[in-house]
């Protein structure tokens, strides 16, 4: 077996390739996240030296060359059904390998950590994989719901502790706590589901048709009271409301999407003079509005909002007000 | 049409600036030409791209195309330029050329200024800008000097450029669609083009540019009051309403004003809720959204009013060329041969 000192040696060289990698991926899963409107959060991070020596020296079963997590990438979303969407896409952009997801191993009275652990790999034919062979460099994916992110990260202060212990109460706490997590989970995924089915709440529905396609354009999470606001204010610029709001939006995208893309783009680079009210969902529909009913936006806009915010948006996207 | 979509893609990636001062005869001066660009940073591009776009984009901006019987250098310039990337020598070469062509024109009432080329890109296209940037007379910009070149500092565009208070901002965008000749969407802005005291001022920038509007004075000008006629007719019910637009339509035409922006006549005269389809009607019709000089020539007739004042106060005005509507004047009375169609009472 090798010594721990030649791993330290290897990893020290091979740490700052490994870290490289980790860029290079986080650029393919933006791209591939954004494409579906999803908002989520990705990091990536290599191994500290500490930590993966006292990881071989754990699991003995492991050498360096075949530690899977050197390198490890995490996306948080906020849905359950995300996660499939997001796995899915990344299945025709990288080479995934050993889908782990944790709660299939679980009996029906069982509860525990779920979240879905795929091993990446670059495809063969992507442009990097001459730097960073398939066969050499993998990297482990993490997939996780916000509320799965927050088992997982009391749980190397909870559960260790747990597996330590022989106190039943205690491991039947941490058991109802990962109950109350999954719960949570599926919870927040049939109030999404209930939502869009409820006619009331229609400026909801509005505001998850324009992050549906906000978020191919921009990470930046708006500000939902603001969102909503908004367009309260501009949905009666609309006229008949249309009932398919998402296929508006869409279309909008699919129309403009290299205006989009320059405008987003520029317009990350300017926080100090860019609208407050750029990197919002909204900014979609305003744009809509300032193609087709200019006149009674601004009045609307004028009205509720302060008119240099509007003109700031309409400039970048190549308006004039004077 | 260099609409918002391209406005909003504007990439700028060289500016040089050049002062122009006033010719006059018999003083001995001469442009300040630069030997390089400006080095710009970021900001200061985006803040330059904000003033074109506001411009260019404005009421005031109108089409433009190459005339062909100008003898300015200009749209050879732009032509030559345009076809390939340029090296900066060139780059700075050409927009010298440009600004001695402009100290020569710039005689008589002309004001001095600042001349900006910027070479620029919108996608794939090449670009030109031209900018002119009135200074106040008697100021001094002085250039700088990088190594032994000489070139004018961002400074220039703080002072001229970057403040609001620039009003009087010449500029055109020529962007090269193709490879041949005519291959060129061209679009113009001189705010002081509507308050020029004679034609020759007003017309300045364009002779200097080598360029003409796009469209025909005296057709856009028919098409412009035949399709705005036309929506009232079909879509105003309102009497009043409808009387008040078709006299702000005739009174703008007819109003000592070189220029009409349909822009402007939309937010100045149209009611709210007609305005969005007032210019829908006109998108339709092929009439232009952008500044066009006014010529009534084709529809003089029809502007034409004749009002009879009675001595108890009425009055009656019907359009003079229309051979329907008959005034009998008689010693006691006065007859309109015409229907009443509807009743206005203020």
């Amino acid at each position: 077996m090798p010594s721990l000192e030649q791993a330290r040696q290897a990893w020290i060289k091979d740490e700052p390739t490994y870290q490289a990698l980790g860029a290079v991926l986080h650029e393919r899963l933006t791209h591939a996240i954004r494409d579906l409107g999803i908002s989520a959060e990705i990091t990536h991070r290599t191994k500290t030296i500490d930590s993966l020596l006292r990881k071989l020296w754990l699991k003995t079963h492991h050498t360096y060359e075949s530690l899977p997590d050197k390198l490890g990438v995490r996306i948080i979303v906020r849905y359950q059904h995300e996660t499939d969407d997001i796995i899915t896409a990344l299945r025709t952009r990288l080479d995934c390998q050993d889908v782990d997801t944790k709660a299939d191993k679980f009996d029906p009275d069982q509860v525990g950590y779920r979240a879905t652990h795929l091993q990446i790999r670059l495809r063969a034919d992507d442009p990097a994989a001459a730097t960073y062979p398939p066969a050499e460099y993998v990297a482990e994916l993490q997939v996780h719901t916000l509320a799965q992110h927050l088992w997982a990260d009391m749980s190397h202060d909870v559960f260790y502790k747990n597996q330590q212990s022989t106190d039943p109460q205690l491991q039947r706490r941490v058991y109802l706590l990962a109950g109350l997590i999954e719960v949570a989970d599926n919870e927040f995924s049939r109030i999404e589901a209930d939502v869009a089915r409820m006619p009331e709440l229609r400026n909801i529905l509005i505001l998850r048709a324009l992050e549906r396609q906000y978020y191919k354009l921009a990470a930046h999470p708006g500000n939902p009271a603001l969102s909503l606001q908004v367009i309260q204010h501009l949905v009666p610029l609309y006229g008949e409301t249309p009932g398919d709001w998402a296929r508006r939006f869409e279309d909008l995208f699919k129309d403009k999407e290299t205006v989009l893309r320059t405008v987003f783009n520029t317009q990350a680079g300017r926080p100090e003079q860019r609208s407050a009210f750029f990197f919002q969902p909204e900014v979609l529909m305003i744009y809509d509005r300032l193609l087709h009913d200019q006149y009674r936006l601004r009045e609307a806009w004028n009205a509720n909002f302060p008119e240099d915010e509007l003109e700031r948006i309409a400039n970048v996207f190549g308006f004039s007000f004077d | 049409m260099i609409g918002p979509d391209a406005l909003a893609g504007l990439v700028i990636k060289r500016v040089i600036f050049h002062d122009v001062p006033r010719n006059i005869k018999g003083q001995v001066n001469a442009p300040v030409l630069s030997d390089i660009p400006t080095p710009v940073d970021g900001e200061r591009i985006e803040h330059l791209k904000t003033r074109i776009r506001r411009a260019l984009s404005s009421r005031s901006a109108y089409a433009i195309e190459f005339n062909p019987q100008s003898p300015s250098p200009i749209p050879d310039l732009i032509r030559k330029h345009t076809l390939k990337t340029q090296t900066e020598a060139q780059f700075v070469k050409t927009s010298q050329v440009m600004a001695t062509y402009l100290y020569e024109q710039q005689v008589g009432a002309s004001s001095p200024g600042l001349l900006a080329i910027l070479d620029a890109r919108i996608g794939t296209q090449h670009a030109l800008l031209i900018l002119k940037l009135e200074r106040e007379e008697g100021a001094q910009l002085e250039p700088s000097t990088h190594g032994k070149k000489k070139t004018f500092n961002m400074s220039v565009l703080d002072n001229l450029v970057l403040t609001g208070g620039t009003k009087l901002f010449k500029n055109a965008l020529f962007l090269r669609t193709g490879p041949n000749e005519q291959n060129f969407k061209a679009i113009a802005c001189d705010n002081q083009r509507s308050f020029a005291s004679t034609i020759a001022m007003a017309q300045f920038w364009q002779k200097f540019l080598g360029c003409k509007l796009r469209e025909e004075p005296r057709i856009v000008t028919k098409n412009f009051y035949e399709a705005a006629v036309g929506y009232i007719n079909a879509n105003i019910t309102d009497p009043v309403e409808m009387t008040d637009v078709y006299e702000h339509i005739v009174s703008e035409l007819k109003s000592q004003k070189h220029t009409l922006s349909p822009k402007a006549f939309i937010e100045d005269y149209i009611p709210a809720p007609h305005r969005q389809p007032f210019e829908e009607h006109l998108k339709a019709h092929h009439v232009t959204l952008q500044q066009f000089t006014v010529d009534t020539t084709e529809i003089a007739r029809r502007l034409k009013r004749r009002t009879y004042y009675t001595t108890k106060g009425a009055s009656v005005t019907i359009p003079a060329e229309e051979p329907a509507v008959q005034v009998l004047i008689g010693d006691e009375q006065i007859t309109v041969l015409d229907s009443v169609e509807t009743v206005d009472t203020k």
